[in-house]
C-alpha cells in the first residue's frame, strides 16, 4: 500500500511541481497515473522512491515512511525508472547478482532463470548491458525490479521499448500481481493500456491532481460519451 | 552553409567544453570554480613560460634560439597529432550526439566540418600552453617585433590543420575495417594506451637527458635536428618555422596555403569515408553464446559485489579506464625508474642516498620527502571525484535502494583508495630496497599515505556529488571537461604544505614527533571528512535526482 499525503515539492521557488498531493493506492489495485509531458508524474514517482525529497507531507509505502524510515521503506518496493541505462558495463547476470545481495533474494537462480526465461533473455545473461537495445535493457531492469518481490510495484513508463509479448507478459504479471493482493504503480502514455488495465487512475497535470477514480467515473464526471484519449484530453486541457 | 557549419561547430563544441561550467548555476560555486581553472590554468603557463624561458636563455648563450622555434613548431604538431588520435574517437564516433545529428536535416559534409572543426578548437587549447605562451616568451627575449606577434597568431590559427588531418584520417580508415559495435572498447584502449605510453617514453627521454644546462642544451639540438629531418615530410613544420624564424611572407603564405588544401581535402575525403565508420557504431552487435551456468548465481557479500561492481565499471570503460585507472599504474612505474636514471643510474644513486641516510640519522628527511612524493603522485587518480558522474544517469539508482547512501559512498572510494596506495606503496618498497632506506621511515610514510590516500577519496567523492556531471555526449567528458577535478589537485596541493613544512621546520625532531604531528593533521583530516559523509549524507545526495 502507498499512502501520499500532502505532499508538495519545488525546484525552483514559487513554482511547485507538485501541489498538495494527496493519493492511496491500496493493496490488490493496480493504478495508472496519467498527465502530459512535465505535469510532475517522474517528480511525484521520484518521491515515492526516495529519490528526491518532498518539500511538505508524508510518503507511506506498507506503513514505512520514506524520509524516515528510508531503509525500511525501500525493501517494499520494486522500481522501474524510466531510463534503463544503468552500469552498462556490467553482464546482465552481474547486475542481477548485484541487485539479489542488495535484496537479500533466496533461491536466486531460480527466480532468475524463470523470469529471463519469461521475458527470453536468459540466452543473453552473459552479455554487457551496453550491448543491449533499449528494449533489453527495459526488461534486465524489470526483472531486477522484480527478483525480491516485493509487495509494491513503482513502475515508470514500464511498457517503453518491450516488445509485444514482452508487454504482454508484463501486463499479466502486473495483474497476477495485483490479485496477490498487492500494489500495481505505474505511469504511462498509453491510454488504452490505462484503460484496459488500471482498477484505478490518477490524472495530474501542472502538479495538481485532478482526478482520482476508474476509468468508469473519468467518463461519467467529463466526457459521457468519449475515449479515455477524450476524458484525458477534456481534464487536462481545462486545468 | 557556412552559417549552418558555425551554429553547429559552436553547439558541438558547447557539448563537448563548455557545459562544464555552465551548468553551475550557484554564483559562489561558479565563481570559485572559475578561480580554481584560473589558478590551475595560471599554473600551467607558468609551468610554460618557465620552461620556454629556460630553454631559450640557454639556446640565446650560443646564439642558437632559432631552434626553439623548430621545436615549438614540433611541439604543436604532435601534440595535435596526439590530441587528435585520443578525441577523434570520442568526437566522430563514440559521441552519443550521433544519434541526434543524424537524422537531422543536415548535409553530410556538414557534419563532417562541424566535428572537424571541433577537433581543431581542442588542438588550439592545447596550443595556448605548447605554442602561444613559449613563442610570446621568445618574441619578448629576442624583442620581437609587432610583425612576429602577428606571425605567430597566423602560424598557430593553421599549424593543426595537416595533424588534425592525418589522425582523423588514420582513425577514419581503421574505424572502416573495425567492427565498432563488438571492438570499440578494445580500440579505445588500445589507442590511448599507445598514445601514453608514447608521451610518457618522451617525457622519460627529456627528463632523462636534461638534468644540467649543458644537457637541455643537447636534447634542444637533438630535437632540432629531428624536427629538421621531419621537414620532407611534414612541409608545413618547415614553412612554419620559417615563416616564424624569418617572419617570411613567402613561408607563411605556403603554411596557409597547404593547410587549407589540407582542410578541404579532409572535408572531402572524410565526408566519403566517415559515414561508412559511423554508421555500425550505435549500433548492437552479436550476443556471445556463453550460457550462464550454477556458479554464476552464488551468493556474495553485499561490500565485495558493491566494490566489485565499482571495478567492473570503471576498468570496461576504456576511457575511464585509460583517465582514471591507467595514470595511477603508470605513474609510480615512471617515477621509479626516473628516479634511478635522473641522479646517474641507480648505484650513483644508491651511493647518493646511503650518504643521505647517514646524515638523516633519524629518518625524518626520508620521511618527509616520501611522503611528499606520495601525495604529489597520487595527483593524477581521478576515480573519487568522477565516482558518481561517472555512473551517469544511473546515479539514481543509489538513491533508491536500501542501502544508506553513506555507505554506498564510502564503497565508491575504495578502488580510489587502493588504486592510489597500492601502485605508490609497491614503487616505495622496490625504490626503498633498491636504495637502501632504513624500513622504519619508509612504513611510516606508507601509514601517512594510507591515510592521506582515504581522505582525498572522500574529498572527492563529497566534491562530485556536490556537483555531479551526469549528462554527458561522451564518457570522454567526465574527466576532461570536469572542473571538481581542480579541487582534487588543489587538495593534493593544500597537503603538500605539512610535508612541506615538516622537511623545512621539524628535521631536528625526533622521527616519531614528525610522523605523529604528521599522523595527527592527516588523520584529523580523513576522519572529518568520513564524519561528513556520514552526518551529511542526506545533504550529498540532493544533487543526484
Amino acid at each position: 500500500m502507498i499512502e501520499i499525503k500532502n505532499v508538495s515539492k519545488s525546484y525552483t521557488k514559487g513554482k511547485k511541481s507538485v501541489d498538495s498531493l494527496n493519493l492511496t493506492i491500496n493493496n490488490g489495485e493496480i493504478f495508472g497515473f496519467l498527465g502530459p509531458n512535465g505535469a510532475g508524474k517522474t517528480t511525484t514517482i521520484k518521491m515515492i522512491t526516495g529519490i528526491l525529497d518532498a518539500d511538505e507531507g508524508e510518503i507511506l509505502i506498507d506503513g514505512y515512511d520514506i524520509d524516515k524510515q528510508s531503509m525500511e521503506a525501500k525493501r517494499q518496493f520494486g522500481f522501474v525508472p524510466d531510463n534503463p541505462d544503468i552500469f552498462l558495463s556490467l553482464k546482465a547476470i552481474e547486475y542481477l547478482n548485484f541487485l539479489c545481495d542488495i535484496y537479500d533474494v533466496v533461491e536466486r537462480e531460480n527466480k532468475i532463470v524463470s523470469l529471463t526465461k519469461k521475458f527470453e533473455i536468459y540466452d543473453v545473461l552473459n552479455n554487457k548491458l551496453e550491448s543491449f537495445s533499449h528494449g533489453m535493457r527495459q526488461k534486465i531492469v524489470l526483472i531486477g525490479a522484480l527478483l525480491h518481490n516485493p509487495n509494491n510495484w513503482i513502475l515508470d513508463e514500464p511498457m517503453t521499448g518491450l516488445d509485444p509479448k514482452s508487454s504482454f507478459d508484463l501486463k499479466e504479471m502486473m495483474k497476477e500481481h495485483a490479485d496477490e493482493g498487492k500494489t500495481v504503480f505505474f505511469s504511462t502514455h498509453v491510454l488504452e493500456v490505462a484503460e484496459k488495465m488500471c482498477d484505478r487512475i490518477g490524472i495530474i497535470s501542472k502538479g495538481k491532481l485532478l482526478f482520482v477514480g476508474t476509468v468508469e467515473e473519468a467518463r461519467e464526471q467529463f466526457a459521457k460519451e468519449g475515449s479515455l484519449e477524450k476524458v484525458f484530453l477534456e481534464i487536462t486541457e481545462n486545468a | 552553409m557556412l552559417k549552418r557549419i558555425f551554429s553547429l561547430t559552436r553547439v558541438l563544441i558547447k557539448t563537448n567544453i563548455g557545459a562544464a561550467i555552465a551548468k553551475q548555476t550557484v554564483g559562489k560555486r561558479k565563481i570559485f570554480t572559475i578561480l580554481l581553472l584560473v589558478f590551475a590554468y595560471g599554473y600551467l603557463i607558468f609551468i610554460a613560460g618557465a620552461f620556454s624561458y629556460g630553454a631559450i636563455t640557454t639556446l640565446m648563450v650560443v646564439n642558437q634560439h632559432s631552434a626553439f622555434i623548430s621545436l615549438i613548431c614540433l611541439i604543436n604538431i604532435v601534440s595535435s597529432l596526439f590530441e587528435t588520435f585520443i578525441t577523434s574517437s570520442n568526437v566522430l564516433y563514440l559521441s552519443k550526439d550521433n544519434d541526434y545529428l543524424l537524422p537531422l536535416p543536415f548535409m553530410p559534409f556538414e557534419i563532417v566540418a562541424s566535428k572537424i572543426n571541433t577537433l581543431l578548437t581542442f588542438s588550439y587549447f592545447s596550443e595556448v600552453f605548447f605554442g602561444l605562451i613559449p613563442l610570446i616568451v621568445y618574441g619578448y627575449l629576442t624583442k620581437a617585433s609587432l610583425l612576429f606577434y602577428i606571425f605567430v597568431i597566423v602560424v598557430l590559427i593553421v599549424i593543426p590543420f595537416v595533424p588534425v588531418f592525418l589522425a582523423t584520417l588514420v582513425i577514419m580508415i581503421v574505424m572502416l575495417f573495425v567492427n565498432m559495435s563488438k571492438h570499440k572498447s578494445l580500440f579505445q584502449t588500445i589507442g590511448i594506451i599507445m598514445v601514453m605510453v608514447t608521451t610518457m617514453s618522451i617525457s622519460i627521454f627529456m627528463s632523462n637527458n636534461a638534468s644540467s644546462q649543458q644537457d637541455l642544451l643537447i636534447v634542444l639540438n637533438k630535437v632540432n635536428g629531428l624536427a629538421q629531418s621531419l621537414y620532407p615530410y611534414f612541409p608545413t613544420l618547415k614553412f612554419a618555422s620559417e615563416a616564424l624564424i624569418n617572419t617570411s611572407f613567402v613561408s607563411l603564405f605556403l603554411l596557409i596555403l597547404i593547410s587549407a588544401v589540407s582542410y578541404v581535402v579532409m572535408i572531402l575525403v572524410s565526408n566519403k569515408i566517415y559515414f561508412k565508420g559511423v554508421v555500425g557504431s550505435s549500433s548492437t552487435g552479436s550476443y556471445s553464446k556463453k550460457k550462464v551456468d550454477k556458479k554464476d548465481f552464488v551468493k556474495g557479500s553485499l561490500v565485495v559485489r558493491y566494490v566489485a561492481k565499482e571495478f567492473k565499471c570503471l576498468i570496461r570503460k576504456p576511457v575511464y579506464f585509460t583517465q582514471c585507472v591507467l595514470p595511477s599504474l603508470m605513474l609510480p612505474a615512471i617515477m621509479a625508474f626516473t628516479f634511478s636514471q635522473v641522479a646517474g643510474g641507480i648505484d650513483k644513486l644508491a651511493n647518493d642516498s646511503s650518504q643521505i641516510t647517514i646524515f638523516d640519522i633519524g629518518g625524518q628527511v626520508t620521511f618527509s620527502v616520501l611522503v611528499l612524493i606520495s601525495i604529489f603522485m597520487s595527483m593524477y587518480t581521478y576515480i573519487s571525484i568522477t565516482a558518481v558522474s561517472r555512473d551517469g544517469g544511473g546515479a539514481l539508482f543509489m538513491k533508491y535502494i536500501p542501502i544508506p547512501f553513506y555507505q554506498q559512498l564510502i564503497y565508491k572510494c575504495v578502488p580510489d583508495i587502493l588504486l592510489t596506495f597500492i601502485p605508490n606503496c609497491i614503487m616505495f618498497v622496490f625504490v626503498s630496497i633498491l636504495l637502501k632506506f632504513p624500513i622504519l621511515p619508509v612504513v611510516l610514510a606508507l601509514v601517512i599515505f594510507a591515510i592521506f590516500a582515504i581522505g582525498r577519496s572522500f574529498f572527492g567523492i563529497i566534491i562530485d556529488c556536490k556537483n555531479p556531471k551526469h549528462n554527458f555526449t561522451s564518457e570522454y567528458q567526465v574527466v576532461k571537461s570536469n572542473p571538481s577535478i581542480f579541487y582534487d589537485i588543489a587538495y593534493n596541493f593544500v597537503l603538500l604544505i605539512p610535508s612541506v613544512l615538516s622537511l623545512i621546520f621539524l628535521s631536528d625532531l625526533p622521527l616519531m614527533v614528525v610522523f605523529l604531528i604528521n599522523f595527527l593533521i592527516h588523520g584529523a583530516l580523513s576522519f572529518g571528512l568520513y564524519k561528513y559523509i556520514e552526518n551529511k549524507d542526506f545533504e550529498l545526495a540532493q544533487k543526484i535526482y
